[in-house]
Parts: structure tokens; sequence; C-alpha cells
């Protein structure tokens, strides 16, 4: 079965500047896919492409196997996107933007849609433009989860959002996944979010993909090492496998992905030395690939 | 319930997985006990169905769970000595540890055997 | 869901997304109304000096691009947005999307020159006052079942009678408004997707201000050159705007068959150049 989101070799720049350069991933069917990066670093400019604003220079960028940009309103009924700005008319009510989805989506989940207005405290007679800025956000998402999209895109959901508001719209991005086997894509910089639910992440920088890959394995592969009490006098080789590594006198500190000949104990063997390991939560590895 | 971190350096799976293994080796769930399913475990633990998928597989696949296809997931009827083995291979890290922190304080091998002596008559029903 | 019903659907929603189209009309019809507003005691007569409309519908161009890309006139804040990127985003097919912006701008481009036309139906005929010879057999030739007669007691016969000439001058406003329209939906279409469009369209609607001041004045000079003295007998002295109406009556059929095509062309082109366009 083929990706419901799949991005080849993509290249996009603005007025010569590169912004995504040959970029690569698929996310598979029914997994939620964290895309991390700085600011700047493409993740928008991927998610406009996917969402069929903007086409790439090179590279081509499928929705369940169609070209977003010439999608025709039908194939549209199973694609969910929030931008990243609030983008709905300013001057439509929130109930008249509540019936253009009952009336464009055959799918559209009504009884959801009031119960998630209802839990955010919609009124649906103010104005879209009349909404705090969070609000404004939470209204985009209601707009894009109520259809029950097959693909959901989701460009930094939580940005602007309280802290409840945010584990919230998580456990409805949660939902539909259990319900309907949804795949979902989401931007963010909230880390915490992503280790909620994303089962893979890309780390994107400068337009490439640093990482992409499980956050499971992610976990499991990269950890904080310490090497010390050094039979022999600290090492002067590289470490294969390290981002980052700090030595003084008599320790050495590294940041290391661990690969089947490179692990801390066999490390440890070959230097004669003991060795302390630390797993790194996401913002650790996050932060240790960024300044690499 | 289950007591998941998810800002620590520890994979989610892996800390349902530990807890659900020590539930079941320690009897807290009995042999033939349904699991929930995915679905529901998931929505009681808000954390994404895949990884609930994985850790019944992994749980399966080491012996502790069966699947029963259209009924459910289940505690598995465990062969004794398969279930020692991996009880010896839960604490041998707790065992390790306990080994350097003793090295480093510089105490002996016989001041640890009589500490834990003690502690089993304390702690022992 | 169907393309009719996604059609109607974001037709009515036109009207709620951006109300200028609901002033349109109401800024529109000044002009057109002004000369009777002038002569109160007579009912509704245009005659060939509600011509007027012709230099004032440039407010087409004005308030259709207030309906069309209102963009263009903010700083690109959210208080301004029609929701292209949105609606793009959503389960429509943008040519759709287009062609129901585009009849709700229409609709209300034409609706009050549309409606003026029912004013004319009763007392359509006119009757104008031309002493200069040349200019009479132009306005004979032009305007369809015109006839020259006269006063009892004049020497020559300067009255023009022109049968349903408020109908036709009626239709002529149509026509002017529709072919601003066009130019508009052309304009935008083009400029749209540049960068510097807001310095364009602002240096473009500067010059369409300026021009009929510049000719105007350019019209006023040479009238001072030549002295005030009377102009010979075989030259016509209509204004540019009065020619323009003269050659639309005496062609009308061709006309409006060559403005549908130029309608149908443009807004085909214009909706795939919408359809293709980033956003």
């Amino acid at each position: 079965m083929t990706a419901p989101i799949r991005v080849q070799d993509v290249t996009r720049s603005f007025d010569g500047a590169l912004a995504v350069d040959h970029l690569s991933f698929a996310v598979q069917p029914g997994s939620i896919y964290g895309f991390l990066g700085r600011n700047g670093a493409g993740k928008t400019t991927t998610l406009r492409m996917l969402a069929g604003l903007i086409r790439p220079h090179s590279g081509e960028v499928r929705i369940c196997g169609q070209d977003p940009f010439t999608m025709t309103a039908q194939d549209r009924q199973w694609l969910g996107y929030m931008s990243e700005k609030a983008d709905a008319p300013s001057r439509l009510k929130v109930g008249s933007l509540i019936q253009l989805g009952r009336d464009l989506y055959p799918t559209w989940d009504d009884a959801w849609a009031r119960d998630l207005l209802a839990k955010y405290s919609f009124s649906p007679h103010k104005r879209f433009s009349t909404l705090s800025q969070g609000n404004q956000r939470l209204l985009s998402f209601i707009l894009a989860i109520a259809p029950r999209p097959k693909v959901l895109l989701l460009d930094e959901p939580a940005a602007n959002l309280d802290v409840v508001a945010r584990r919230e719209i998580l456990d409805d991005i949660l939902m539909l996944i259990r319900d309907c086997g949804c795949t979902v894509l989401f931007s963010t910089h909230i880390l915490s979010d992503v280790e909620r639910v994303a089962d893979e992440i890309g780390i994107l920088a400068r337009g490439r993909l640093q990482v992409s890959e499980s956050l499971d394995s992610l976990k499991d592969s990269i950890h904080q090492v310490r090497f010390f009490d050094f039979l022999n006098g600290l090492p002067t080789e590289e470490i294969p496998g390290a981002f980052r590594t700090v030595r003084d006198r008599t320790d050495i500190v590294t940041t290391l992905r661990t690969t089947p000949d490179a692990t801390p104990e066999t490390l440890a063997a070959r230097w004669q030395c003991k060795q302390e390991t630390r797993s790194l939560n996401l913002e650790d590895i996050f932060v240790e690939l960024s300044r690499n | 319930m289950f007591f998941l971190n998810h800002n620590t350096g520890v994979p989610i799976y892996v800390q349902l997985q530990q807890q659900l293994q020590q539930r079941i080796l320690s009897g807290q769930m009995a042999h033939g006990e349904q699991l929930p399913s995915v679905r529901e475990l998931s929505a009681q633990l808000q954390i994404n169905p895949l990884t609930v998928t994985k850790v019944y597989q992994l749980l399966e696949r080491d012996g502790y769970l069966e699947t029963r296809r259209g009924i459910g997931t289940y505690v598995s009827h465990q062969t004794p000595d398969l279930k020692a083995n991996a009880r010896r291979a839960q604490i041998s890290a707790a065992v390790e540890q306990l080994v350097v922190e003793a090295l480093h304080l510089s105490l002996s091998e016989k001041e640890i055997q009589t500490l834990i002596t003690q502690k089993f008559r304390q702690l022992k029903p | 869901m169907t393309t009719s019903r996604q059609f109607w659907t974001l037709l009515k929603l036109q009207p709620a997304i951006n109300p200028a189209i609901l002033f349109m009309p109401l800024i529109f019809v000044f002009p057109l109304l002004m000369p009777m507003l002038m002569q109160r005691s007579t009912p509704y007569h245009p005659s060939l000096n509600s011509l007027i409309s012709t230099q004032n519908s440039f407010l087409v161009a004005f308030f259709g691009i207030l309906f069309l890309c209102p963009e263009l006139f903010g700083r690109g804040n959210a208080k301004w947005s029609s929701g292209v990127e949105f609606f793009v985003t959503r389960a429509i097919d943008r040519n759709i999307l287009y062609r129901a912006r585009l009849t709700a701008y229409y609709l209300a481009v034409l609706a009050i020159p549309v409606i003026l036309i029912f004013g004319t139906f009763t007392k359509s005929d006119i009757q104008i006052r031309e002493t200069n010879p040349a200019n009479q057999r132009v306005l004979i030739d032009a305007l369809p079942g015109s006839s020259q007669t006269g006063e009892e007691n004049a020497k020559e016969k300067s009255i023009i009678n022109i049968p349903n000439g408020s109908f036709v001058v009626g239709t002529y406003n149509v026509w002017i408004f529709l072919l601003w329209g066009i130019a508009t939906q052309f304009v935008i279409s083009v400029i749209s997707p540049l960068k510097y469009r807001k310095y364009i369209f602002w240096t473009l609607y500067g010059i369409l201000i300026a021009f009929p001041l510049i000719f105007a004045a350019s019209i006023m000079r040479s009238a001072v050159h030549s002295g005030g003295s009377k102009t010979p007998l075989a030259a016509t002295t209509f204004t540019w705007t009065e020619s323009l109406f003269l050659q639309f009556a005496h062609y009308q059929p061709f006309i409006w068959i060559a403005t549908a095509i130029a309608l149908i062309t443009i807004h085909l082109w214009c909706e795939r150049r919408f359809t293709r366009a980033e956003y």
C-alpha cells in the first residue's frame, strides 16, 4: 500500500533562497509523523506543498498517490489542512464556517463538531476576526478534523494555545487515529507534544532532513555516555557516531548514536575504562542534533 | 493504571512493556486474564495505538501474552522455567547497580551478602 | 459535492465574505441617477447628458478591486482577508470558486445599470437640439430610426428625434460597466501573482484618474488656441464619450456579440490563471 503522504526529492526556493533541498520522506498509513525543526528550516514550506498551495520546483509530493496541487474537490474531501496562520475569511461567522463544512464534506461529523465547539466554548455568532488568536487556530483545527479526513496536515497546531487546549487537541488527534485510521503529519516547536503522540519524527534543518525515523528507535539509540577511570589515559581518536564530545582531564562525555559495533560497552572495553549511560529525552536529542 | 512519563529518554513502549511484564510476573495479572484491546488501552493511556500494538507484539514474542484471533489478547499460561529466566534477567540490572555501588563504597562481597540476608528477613511475608 | 451545489454554496457566501459587494451597486447608482435627481419633475429620462456615467464608471474598477482583491488595500492583515488560502485547501474545485466570486462581482457591477433600463420603458423617445449640420448628419446616421424635425417657424430643422433613445442610452451604460468589469477582472488576474502588484495597481489607477483630466485640459487648451472661433461647418464637435456612444448605437448587435466573446474568452483565461496560481 502506497504511503498516504509521500515527498520525493523535493526542492523549492523563494527569491533565490533555498527553502527545501532535495527532501524525501514518507508517512506510513495510520501513523503520526512529527515534523521538527528550528524557525526557517522549511517545515511550513513542505506542509504548504503537501496541502497544494504551492508547487515544488523539482521532485514531487503525493497525497494518496495524487498531486495535491491539482486535486479535485472529490479527492480533497479526505484531506484536512490547518495553516500556521489564521486563514479563514475574516468576516465570516463561526456558524457559517461550520455550515460550510457541513455543505462541502459528506463525511462531516456534525455531532463531534458540536461537541468540539462546546468544549472550546465557541459562540456561533462571533466573526472569525473577532476571535482571539488562539481561538482562531482552534477553530481552524476543528474545521480540519471534523470531516474525519484520511490524511491530516497540521502546521504548528499547538502554537498560541494554552497548555490545557494543547493537551486537548492532542487527544483529539489520537481519537482520529484510533477511530478512522487517519494519517497525520504535524509540525511543531513543542517537543513534549511530539513525545506524547508521534511515532515517527523528522528533523528538518536548512531544508534538509537530518533525521527521519521512529521516535522509539531514536530514543533507544541516542544516549549520553560518560567514559571515566581510564587505565591507559584518554584516547584521542574520533568517537564513531558521536554528535558532541567534551573532553577534560579525566572524563569524556559524548552524545552517541549507538551502532552494533560502537556501543558504550564495546568502547569502554576498547579504551579500558568505565562507562555510565544516560538516556536523553527528545528535547536533549533535538538540541544536540541542532548544534551539530 | 500505568504510569507513563513522556518526557524521559526511555521510550513509551519500553515503559509500558516493563510495567506490563512486572504485573504479569508478580502475579497481579492472572494467567488467562484478558487484556484491554489496543483501542481501549490507547484511549485509556492517551497514547498512539501503534505503541500499544508494538508492546503487545513484543510481549507475545517473549511469551507473556497470547492473541486469540478475533477474541482478544490474554496473559499466557507460561511454563515456570521461561518465567524464571525472565525474572532473573529483569533483576540482573538492579544487581549490577548494587555491585557497582558497593565497589565504589569499598564494601566487600561478604558485607553485601549479609545486608541482603537481613533485608530478605525483614521484607519476606 | 456536485459542482452546481458547490457553486451556489460559494456564491451565497460572497456577500458575507466581502460586504463591498453590497455597497458597490449603491455607489454606482449616483452617477447614473444624478441627471434624474437634477430634474426632479420629470420621470427618469436619460439623455445624452447622462453619458456622464462614462467618466464616473472608473468607480467600477475601484470597487471591483475592493471585492476581487481586497489584499491590495490593506497591509495584508487579517481584517481584509478574503480567505483564498482557506478555500483552496477545502474540498472545492478552484475554478468553481473563481466562477462564484466573479458571478457575484458581475451581479454587483451590472445590477444598477440593468435595473435602470426598466426605467426607460416608459417615454423612451428622446428629442435633442443640435444646430451643427455635421453633427446632425452623424447623429442621423448613427442612431437607428432617428429623424430630423423642426419647429414650425425655424429656418432649419434642429431637433433630432431618437426613438427608444433612452433605451439605447441605458444599454450603453450597461455595456460601459461591463467593459470596465472585464478590464478590472483582466488587470487583477494579470497582476495578482506579481510581487509588486500593489505598486503596479496604484500606478495604473493614478494614470486612470489623471488621464481624463489631462485629456480635458488638452481639449480646453485647443479651444482656447482656436480663439473660440466657429468650427468649420463640416467638422463634428462630439466629445469622445459621445462619439463612442454613437459608434455603439450604430453597431449594436455586432458590439454585443464581440463583447460576449471577449467576456467569455477573458474569463476562461483568468479562470485558468487562478486555478494554476500559487497561494
